[in-house]
């Protein structure tokens, strides 16, 4: 479920999906990303980290999935708001790619994107990496890139 | 459109990869254009193959490593040996040739604003890599890293082998390890500021 920050924000639940753009050039010759495209840095501004959208759910989901149910945009509509053809599109679902750090600081957040026009509020990041030790930042780039490997909904183009 | 073609291509290169992997006759062309990790090119007649040439291909230069692997079906301790000391020249060769390319990177090379890899960055890594020639050669083993740079300017080698993966990141003089085992574990055995001089062990490690 998600719990209120402000009224534009709400943190994700571990039943919300989010979809991240994957930049070719941090992929290999399959298209699977790297540690690259999941780049977490210290001094990442607290509202500003890695870009995601918000994979759209069902009425169904909705108790698992409030967001997604409300705001949510097809992968299909992601591609477009990210405007690089040759980009690939992940899934991650948040409970799997935070299940380890529970509690310690990452969380995705939504926040609206102007850019994104009626979409704005599909827009999400992830916060609370800048808290992680060295250590833990690395692991957790390599967690979200092993997660976005096993569900790869459009595969980057191949690097020219 | 250009997607299709391009699975297509990558698909039926992938077959004939797969047809002549155990084919005594063939060798195996591996590229390694500017920036990106070795792939497979093409199977040529194994009389054609060498050590490592540089070709021209679709008209533009590119660099190709060869590897020739006869007679994988009746292989001897001894050709192992030899096929071994063959490949790992040709393994550091690559692995020079990526990271000294790294060095034309500029500001933005990933056009999402990546910082450009600077020359420090490259001459350590440049010397890490003749740490990873001295390991492959002591060892007699022809596995070979991964090498990309990262969007922070950073230089990262990825090594996994069997259940051990083996990260180290290289920016400016400093060096980083980090290992994990087995693979599928979220927490690493740890992370280490070393100096170059000491990334030895740790590629002994994830060799061993």
């Amino acid at each position: 479920m998600g719990t209120n920050l402000t009224p534009h924000q709400e943190v994700l639940g571990v039943g919300e999906n989010v979809l991240r753009a994957l930049n070719p050039i941090h992929c290999d010759e399959d298209g699977k990303p790297s540690e690259g495209c999941f780049m977490l840095r210290r001094n990442d501004l607290l509202d500003n980290g890695p870009s995601f959208g918000i994979l759209a759910a069902s009425p169904e989901q909705a108790q698992i999935a409030p967001l997604g149910a409300r705001r949510g945009i097809s992968w299909e509509v992601f591609a477009t708001l990210i405007d690089r053809p040759e980009w690939g599109v992940a899934r991650l679902n948040v409970g799997a790619a935070l299940h380890e750090l529970s509690g310690q600081g990452p969380e995705f957040v939504q926040k609206d994107d102007p850019d994104w026009g009626q979409h704005a509020p599909a827009h999400a990041m992830i916060r609370g990496h800048q808290s992680l030790t060295n250590r833990g930042m690395k692991e957790l780039q390599r967690h979200l890139a092993r997660l976005a490997c096993q569900n790869i909904l459009k595969i980057p183009a191949a690097k020219a | 459109m250009a997607t299709m073609v391009t699975a297509i291509e990558r698909r039926r290169t992938r077959d004939k990869e797969h047809t002549t992997r155990d084919d005594s006759l063939y060798g195996f062309i591996y590229a390694a254009p500017f920036g990106e990790t070795v792939r497979y090119v093409d199977s040529v007649p194994a009389k054609q193959c060498e050590h490592s040439t540089a070709v021209f291909l679709h008209r533009a230069p590119e660099v190709f490593s060869v590897v020739y692997r006869p007679y994988t079906r009746v292989s001897t301790a001894l050709d192992d040996l030899v096929l071994g000391e063959r490949r790992v020249p040709a393994i550091v060769f690559d692995l020079r040739r990526k990271v000294t390319g790294f060095a034309r990177l500029a500001t933005n090379w990933d056009n999402d604003g990546a910082e450009a890899v600077s020359r420090q960055t490259v001459a350590t890594a440049e010397q890490l890599i003749e740490h990873v020639a001295l390991v492959l050669e002591r060892k007699n083993t022809s596995t070979s890293p991964c090498v990309r740079p990262f969007p922070d300017g950073s230089v990262f080698f990825k090594w996994i082998q069997g259940q051990k993966e083996l990260a180290v990141t290289v920016l400016g003089r400093h060096v980083e390890v980090q290992r994990w085992e087995p693979l599928d574990t979220f927490r690493s055995q740890g992370l280490w500021q070393i100096s170059i001089d000491d990334v030895s062990e740790h590629i002994e490690w994830v060799l061993t």
